[in-house]
Order: structure tokens, then sequence, then C-alpha cells
């Protein structure tokens, strides 16, 4: 019964169902909205407007089907299979790639080779010669002129264990990662420092199963963005360390410290109010994180007004209409609306220190550092990851480029000259190895001549 | 698009058609003395197209790598220039271009329509890994088509053969078992350099988003196609699977590489909007 089981676990008629069922898993998780894929704000708001349907789709757990329980059994099912087919395939790889004494064959009897020539040699044939003659054509020779078995690539086979075996990698280095991955984000301001604190992160953070939050912390010197006709070019942060270094982070460049990376993933801005009174003694002022870039509107609160604000980042005002000529930070406005107990005290566009009054106070805007959301990651086992890819793509060009090559052969006294019978194969390509074969048959016709 | 690009590109775009036309003729009709023209239409098409793609580099500043237009133009490109290297070795098979040209014009004629403006490089696409990424997704991509056009004359033949209409216009084309071995070779080549892609893609994701997988649209299709390639691998040398069967393979997979580059936004858009996600 065990046996029955095992032989069933380990059938390839079993990889393709468990491939299939892995596809359509994947494909399931196109189509519906995937809880991690989707945004929080519209993943909520959806959750909020349908929530029968939400509620039994995460009953079913298909809007976390990648790592639901049916697909996490499917993929553990996908890796005992693979491990029981490579442990039945391990004898049979190791015994196509050694020499053995029953591979020496006669040509004209050998089943399963498809090319076949007889090449004629006008003197008896040596054992160097015909080795050197082999040789030249890139075959490993065993064997004698009476009875030879010539092969190229013999260890190509090995190459199928590697690939699979590769998967094993990704998997384990995809284990590592899941249960040591720390991540989260956090806006840090021009000037403003990070210690790594939990509380700063702007939700809470994922935190490790294994291992410990990372400690590293940074300072955001200056924050440099470019833009070229709308489209954003670069965004470089400058970071000092604890140790006072410098060092430059831009998107697809994070910063990286040991294990954790601090990852540039978008900008805000961080603009300075200031109320004054009549005699200009400020009595509030703060630098507010705002998200106002690609026109949304953010707000904010001081001294009890509650401001909206929307940000023009290139202002124009051409009595008309006002607006912003472009992405660039080339001449930053800010269009406020102050409001207090449910009414509109006050709106006006302010340019960098301008003013705009409201109940006898002058809210001011000073001036426009940025803020920077880095994402903050640390975990392990993205080598062992990398090492999986890497072992996968060299084992398939090994495999399928370096395929293996056999030929048998046999060479006879005739008269006082020599004929051989040659028989040869090859993995995968048998038209290509035709072609091959013919080329080879020829090498060895001109090397007789 | 500038206008010598635009210029260019219809041009291109025309021959092609011309050309899918003249096949869609010789293989009608029977006629293949037609076919060394069309060759000569592909390849006056794919000089055309080369320089489209050069104005565009000369307009832009960069090369196009990132748009649905961009995907069109160099995915179409490196499909023609597969055909016409693989007729460059073997003459019989010059009919693979009745497969592969309509799967060019389809994706150009989409990319087209896709908003093909000029634009300056995104800070999001200023990496090394980018280029690799997309250089061996529209290498694959390219082996793919190639592996569909052999299918697609497999198919075609044997289709005749059943109806006992074998005529000697088939005599010029690849045997069936030389087909049969071609699908093989060059769905192979695709997806050894669709591993690479994928590989690239992940090491490439790792910096821009700060994770090498996400189960993204674009990242989980990607694994699909790749899977059903591997599946189609396996069912051939595990298997045995050739002829009819494999062919069919060969041609339907590649509709998951074609969803890959360009139908998964409107995937996720349908679904989203199926499912009333706004």
């Amino acid at each position: 019964m065990i046996q029955q089981v095992i032989k069933a676990l380990g059938s390839l008629r079993l990889t393709i169902y468990l491939i299939l069922a892995l596809g359509a898993v994947f494909l399931l998780g196109l189509w519906i909205p995937q809880a991690n894929v989707l945004k929080m704000d519209a993943y909520l708001q959806w959750k909020g407007q349908h929530p029968q349907l939400v509620s039994t789709l995460e009953g079913l757990r298909l809007t976390q089907i990648y790592t639901s329980p049916f697909t996490i059994t499917l993929w553990a099912f996908f890796f005992l299979n693979l491990s029981l087919v490579m442990w039945k395939r391990v004898p049979a790889i190791l015994q196509k790639t050694q020499f053995t004494e029953t591979k020496l064959q006669d040509p004209r009897e050998s089943s399963g080779y498809v090319c076949t020539r007889e090449i004629e040699f006008c003197e008896p044939v040596s054992e160097e010669r015909l080795r050197l003659l082999i040789t030249k054509c890139g075959y490993k020779f065993h064997g004698t002129p009476a009875r030879f078995y010539a092969v190229k690539n013999a260890l190509s086979p090995v190459a199928t264990l590697l690939f699979h075996l590769s998967f094993f990698l990704m998997f384990l280095g995809g284990i590592i990662n899941m249960y040591s991955r720390f991540s989260g984000y956090v806006d840090i301001s021009e000037g403003e420092s990070f210690n790594g604190e939990l509380e700063r992160y702007n939700s809470p953070p994922r935190l490790p199963k294994i291992g410990t939050p990372p400690a590293a912390a940074v300072t955001v010197e200056k924050v440099t963005p470019e833009t070229v006709s709308g489209v954003p070019t670069r965004l470089a942060v400058r970071l000092v360390d604890r140790q006072g270094r410098r060092h430059l982070a831009e998107i697809n460049r994070p910063y990286r410290v040991g294990p954790t990376a601090f990852v540039v993933t978008t900008i805000g801005v961080t603009p300075l109010f200031v109320v004054t009174d009549r005699q200009g003694r400020e009595l509030d002022g703060a630098y507010v994180k705002l998200n106002v870039l690609g026109g949304k509107m953010d707000n904010f609160t001081i001294l009890g007004y509650r401001i909206n604000a929307l940000f023009y980042p290139d202002y124009f005002n051409d009595g008309d209409t006002e607006g912003t000529r472009s992405d660039a930070f080339k001449r930053p406005a800010f269009h406020l609306q102050v409001r207090k107990e449910g009414r509109t005290l006050a709106e006006k566009t302010l340019l960098m220190g301008d003013s705009l009054t409201v109940e006898g106070h002058a809210l001011t805007f000073r001036e426009m550092p940025f803020w920077v959301r880095l994402y903050v990651v640390k975990e392990y086992g993205l080598e062992t990851v990398y090492a999986g890819f890497m072992l996968a793509i060299i084992a398939l060009v090994w495999r399928f480029a370096y395929y293996r090559r056999e030929m048998v052969g046999a060479v006879v006294a005739r008269d006082s000259a020599a004929v051989m019978y040659l028989a040869g194969r090859s993995e995968f390509y048998r038209n290509l190895y035709q072609d091959e074969f013919e080329k080879t048959v020829r090498v060895l016709q001109r090397h007789e001549e | 698009m500038s206008p010598v690009e635009s210029v260019l590109f219809w041009a291109a775009l025309l021959l092609y058609s011309l050309a899918a036309g003249g096949y869609s003729y010789s293989i009608i009709f029977k006629n293949e003395k037609v076919m060394p023209r069309l060759i000569v239409a592909i390849a006056a098409g794919a000089l055309l197209h080369t320089f489209a793609i050069a104005a565009r580099v000369y307009a832009q500043g960069h090369f196009p790598w990132s748009s649905d237009y961009d995907n069109g133009l160099m995915g179409g490109w490196f499909i023609i220039m597969a055909t016409l290297y693989v007729v460059w070795r073997q003459k019989p098979l010059r009919i693979l271009g009745a497969a592969t040209l309509p799967a060019v014009i389809l994706i150009m004629g989409y990319g087209v329509m896709r908003r093909p403006v000029l634009e300056p490089m995104s800070a999001t696409l200023k990496s090394f890994w980018l280029y690799i990424h997309v250089f061996f997704a529209w290498i694959s991509f390219g082996a793919y088509a190639l592996a569909m056009g052999a299918g697609v004359v497999y198919l075609l033949r044997e289709r005749a053969r059943e109806k006992g209409a074998e005529t000697g216009y088939y005599e010029q084309f690849p045997t069936q078992e030389r087909l049969d071995e071609l699908m093989f070779r060059y769905l192979v080549f695709g997806f050894v350099n669709n591993a690479v892609m994928i590989a690239a893609g992940a090491i490439w994701a790792k910096d821009l988003w700060g994770n090498y997988w996400s189960w993204d649209p674009v990242e989980t299709w990607s694994l699909v196609s790749w899977l059903m390639y591997g599946l189609a691998i396996h069912l051939r040398v595990t298997m045995g699977w050739r002829g009819s069967r494999f062919a069919w393979i060969a041609v339907l997979a590649l509709s998951t590489v074609i969803i890959n580059f360009f139908g998964v936004t409107l995937v996720a858009k349908s679904s989203l909007h199926m499912f009333n996600v706004r």
C-alpha cells in the first residue's frame, strides 16, 4: 500500500497535474483581486462596497490565493513529487553517464542508433589512430577498434538533476526570506533622522518571524527630484548614516547596510507654515508632510485651523485660471483653504514667502523641503534564491545545448584495408544530429585520405 | 512618434502586410514561385523597421524599452529578425513567415494604438537589469514565435495530408520530422532565455520595489507562460509528445506570452472591473 502511494506520489503524471493545478491557481490569482497586490485603500473600498462578496472570497482564501492553505499544499506536493522523481532518476542518470561494457555494441545490430554509415580505410586502423580520429571529432573514446563506444557530453544528464535541484534552492531561499523578512514604509523629511523606531513607520511594519527589526539609522540630508516633460527622470536622496558617512540612494539604487536596504519609492513635500499674530509673534509653525503630488489634495491642522492644500509645482496665474505648467518644482505654490467649525474662513494661493490672513493671524508659507518615502527591508535568503536562478539557467544551457551524443563502431579488416561500421544517435535533436553525424563521417573520411 | 519614425513604421507595417497577404495567396493557390519575393518584402520591411527604431532612439534619447508601443516595435523587430535569420540559414524555412508575420502585424498594430508618444526615460526604468530583462524577453518572444510558426506550418501540412491534398507545393517545406524538431528547438531556446528574463526581472524588482517577487500580475503571468512551456518540454522529453499534439502546444502557448507582454493590464483591469474594484 505504502509502495503504491509512493509510486503515485513520484509519478510524472502527477508532476504534470501539479504544474497544471499551480498554473490554474496563478491564473485565478490574476483574475480575483488580491489583497497583497491591490493598494490597501482600493481593497478596503472594494470590501466596504461589496462586503458579502469579499467576505466569501476571503473565507475561501481566494483574495490571498498565493499563500492560501490550498496553494501551500500544492507546493508541498510539488516538492515532494519532485524529490521522489529525482530520487528515482538518480541511478538511471548516473548509469547513463558512466561507461559500461554493455555499451560496446555492434553498430550493424544495435537498436536505437538512427544514423549509420560505412567508411572505407585503405589500410588497417590502429587503436591509437582511431582514438585520435574520434577524439578530434569531440568524442571520448572507449574500447578497441574491434568494438568501440564514443560519447560527447557524457555528463549532460546530470544537468537535469541540477535544474530540478535549483528549485529546492529557490524554495529554501524563499522560506528563509519569508521567515526573516522585515518591511515597512517610513516618510522622512530633509534634515530629519530615523533611528529604526517601530512607531515611526507609516503603518505597523511586517515583523520577522525569526530575527530582529533593522537597527540601521539614517538622516535624510537632501532630496533632489528631476522631471523632464512631466516624466520623473531621477530621484536622488542623500543620506547620512550613524558614522556621518554620506550615501546616495536613488530609484533602482537602494542604500544597503548589511541585510537592510532602504529603497527609495516616492517623495512628497514638507512645507513650513508659520502662523503669526498682528505683532509678528510666532504662534505656531510646523513642517507638514503632505501627499499632494500629482494633483492630490491633502490637509493638515495648525493652531486649530483645518487647512486643505492643493499643490502647484510650477504655478501660473493668467488672471482667469491658475494651475501648474509642469511637474518640475520651478515655482511651487499652495492653494490653501482654511476652515474652522465647518466654515471656510479664508482661501488663497501662496507662493513661497506669501501669507494669507485669517482671523487676524497671518499664515505664511516659508519654505518647502521634501520628504522621501523609504521602504525599509531587512531579509535573508536572497543569495540562496539567486544561486537557484543561476543554477537553473546554467543547467538548462548545459542540458539542451551540450546534450549527449553517442556513437558505436567496429573496424573490420577487409583484404589489406579496413571498413569502419559506424552508428550514432543523440538526445533530443535527431535531425540536427544527422547533419552532425555526416560532418563527423566526412572528417573521418578526410583523415583517411 | 516623430514624423520620420511614423513614416518608417507605417511603411514597414505596409510591407509586412503585403508579405502576409502574399503568403496567404501562396498557401491558398499553392504558388511557391512568389515566395522569394515575399522574403525580399520582409527584408525591406525589416530595414525600414530598423530605421524606425533608430529614429525613435534619436528622437527620444534612449532605446524603446518600456511602453506597449515599445514592446510592439521591438518585439516585432525581434520576431522578424529571427524569421529572416532562420530563412537565411535554411531556405525551406521561409514558409515560417506565414505564421510569424501576422503575429508581428498584430502586436505592432496593438502597440501603435497604445499612445506611442516620445518620452524621456523614467527613473524607474534606469537600471542595468532592465536592459538584460527586456533583451532576453524579446529574444524568448522571437523564439516562441518561431516555434508557433513551425507549429502552424506543421499543422497545415498535416491537414493537407489527411485530406489527401498534399501536393508538390509542400515539397518546398521542410519535412514534418524536421519541422517537429525545429518546434522543439525554438521552444527550448525560448525557454532558456525566458528563464534569464524572469531571473533578471526578479533581481531588478528587488532594487526597484524592495521585493524580488510580489505576485504582481505581470510577474505571475510570466511565470504561468514559463510553466506552460516547461510543461511542453516535459511532455516532449518524458512522455514523447510529438507531431500534431506538440504543434498545438507550440501554437497555443504563445497566447500566454502575448498576454504577458500586452494583455496583463487588460486582464487585470477587466477583473477589477468585473469585481467592481475602483
